[in-house]
């Protein structure tokens, strides 16, 4: 039976947990198209080192990893390192990180997002999760991470 | 430290614009004069043009259209190399012409590579193949690509001459690049493509962006494009403001320095003559030639306007930009987007450019680009 239901005040959409398994199931479909961008190091103003790597498929970027440079792997979800006193090869963490986006799964539960009105997909490496990839309410289409797509962008060029 | 460290970051990222830029200053130096050339060298028209299909182009990807249509025609690859091959570059001769050619190097590079990947053919004749594609495919409409926009724009040729002149290339093009693709994908091995999922479309911001495409097409015939780009940012700000802050400005800069630059060259080299007396044959193969050694918008810049023959500098900018990798931006974009090495994309560009600029040749000498 399909849940309902309702904010206060308002009516909402009605979720259905075959929109969910959809969701899912799309996810998984897609894992196996998704590329690492170019890595985001940003410098903080005491010299500490932060590094993210954007999930990308056709040119859309849909969640940031948090990169690990002192061990050179993935860092879960939540917990961005702030690295002082390390030497940073963007070139290596990039083929790092695309030999790690490979071995990202998919997570078998969701949660919903009312006021994005997506399904929200977590992705995980090893034992964490590393990513969300929203999915629209109905589980068919992706949902890119716009202001991380602007943000990428421009590294492109 | 920070503003040092994001000013180094910058002139990295955009090392064509700071060179530009390092070139008028020291055409500048030389003759002070050149700030009074200026407004004479700088095609107005054509940089309105180019701005706004930039804003258009980027908000036509955000909305998710280009990806819908990707995702419906490679659907229906089934798995075979050439129809996969043949498909991508039909995407690219569908997407060209609208969001021209860098615009398309963007959309479908990324694509590529991950059709690559998991269909297990070589990613190296995938985007060489794609930034041909988008190369020729963007011919056919003014809009296309920067350098059509400055001949268009220069010598106020109708839309429907311009379509009419560009055909005969951009079938030759079309059908040399399906017999080339035939004779790419005989070796490769079928299989079977996985689904590819859509991208959520926003309604709103596609149809803002289709409407600002035809709207700038119908402004830049009646030449008075800046109502087109007036319409276009007021459609795309009520849609979607912040797609104008994903332009990519710094090559609007790069487009201005470059319609400076490359005019004052001739000017100081004195050659301006002797490009006004070549002949239909001679101005293809300086076009060609320069466009091979300086990239094609650079070359239209430097010879517009010293030759009264846009039909042979046309055919051989757009030729020109085949082949080595300067011949055009999209090709050093594409190279940059993906793991192709610069051998690899000579490898499957040159043998291309080599039959399809004698064929240019043939159609120069009979008369039809003359």
């Amino acid at each position: 039976m399909p849940i309902r239901i309702r904010a206060p005040g308002r009516e909402t959409r009605r979720i259905r947990p075959e929109d969910a398994v959809k969701a899912i199931n799309l996810v998984k479909e897609s894992i196996k198209l998704f590329t690492a961008g170019p890595p985001i190091i940003h410098r903080g103003p005491a010299g500490e080192t932060h590094i993210d790597i954007p999930l990308i498929y056709n040119g859309y970027a849909f969640d940031r990893i948090h990169y690990d440079p002192y061990t050179n792997t993935f860092s879960p979800k939540g917990r961005p390192v702030h690295a002082v006193n390390v030497q940073v090869d963007r070139g290596k963490v990039w083929e790092v990180s695309k030999r790690y986006i490979r071995e990202l799964y998919v997570i078998e539960a969701v949660e919903y997002r009312e006021p994005e009105d997506v399904w929200v997909v977590p992705l995980a490496w090893r034992c964490y999760i590393v990513a969300h990839i929203k999915v629209s309410y109905n589980g068919e289409e992706l949902v890119p991470d716009y202001p991380l797509t602007e943000e990428i962008t421009g590294r492109f060029m | 430290m920070k503003l040092r460290h994001n000013m180094i970051r910058f002139i990295v990222r955009e090392k064509l614009l700071v060179a530009l830029f390092i070139l008028f200053l020291a055409f500048l130096i030389y003759d002070h004069g050149i700030v009074e050339r200026i407004p004479k060298y700088v095609n107005m028209d054509a940089l309105i043009v180019i701005f706004a299909l930039l804003v258009i182009s980027r908000s036509i990807h955000v909305s998710g259209l280009t990806n819908r249509i990707a995702v419906k025609i490679l659907s229906r690859t089934r798995g075979s190399p050439y129809t996969t091959l043949f498909y991508m570059v039909l995407i690219t001769y569908l997407l060209a012409p609208l969001i021209m050619n860098d615009g398309t190097i963007f959309v479908m590079v990324p694509l590529v590579i991950a059709v690559a990947e998991l269909s297990g053919h070589e990613e190296a004749l995938l985007v060489s193949l794609v930034t041909i594609s988008a190369n020729l495919a963007s011919i056919i409409l003014p809009i296309g690509n920067p350098q059509d926009i400055v001949i268009w724009t220069y010598y106020g040729i109708s839309l429907s001459e311009y379509v009419s002149a560009s055909l005969p290339l951009y079938f030759l093009s079309l059908c040399l690049l399906i017999f080339y693709v035939a004779f790419l994908s005989r070796k490769l091995i079928i299989k079977e493509l996985p689904i590819l999922p859509r991208i959520r479309l926003d309604r709103r911001l596609a149809l803002a962006s289709v409407v600002s495409l035809i709207t700038i097409i119908i402004t830049a015939q009646l030449r008075n494009p800046l109502i087109g780009l007036i319409i276009t940012l007021t459609l795309i700000l009520l849609s979607r403001p912040r797609t104008l802050l994903e332009v990519d400005y710094p090559l609007l800069a790069v487009f201005l320095l470059m319609f400076i630059d490359f005019s004052e060259m001739p000017h100081l080299l004195g050659i301006q003559s002797l490009i006004s007396m070549m002949s239909p044959i001679q101005i293809y193969g300086v076009s060609l030639v320069l466009s091979q050694s300086i990239s094609n918008v650079p070359a239209t810049i430097a010879l517009i306007r010293h030759t009264i023959y846009w039909k042979p500098l046309f055919a051989g900018v757009n030729i020109g930009g085949v082949g080595f990798l300067p011949g055009s931006m999209a090709n050093i974009i594409a190279l940059r987007l993906s793991r192709m090495k610069t051998r690899d994309y000579h490898r499957y560009a040159l043998p291309f450019f080599v039959v399809l600029a004698l064929l240019g040749l043939l159609l120069v000498y009979i008369g039809l680009y003359g």
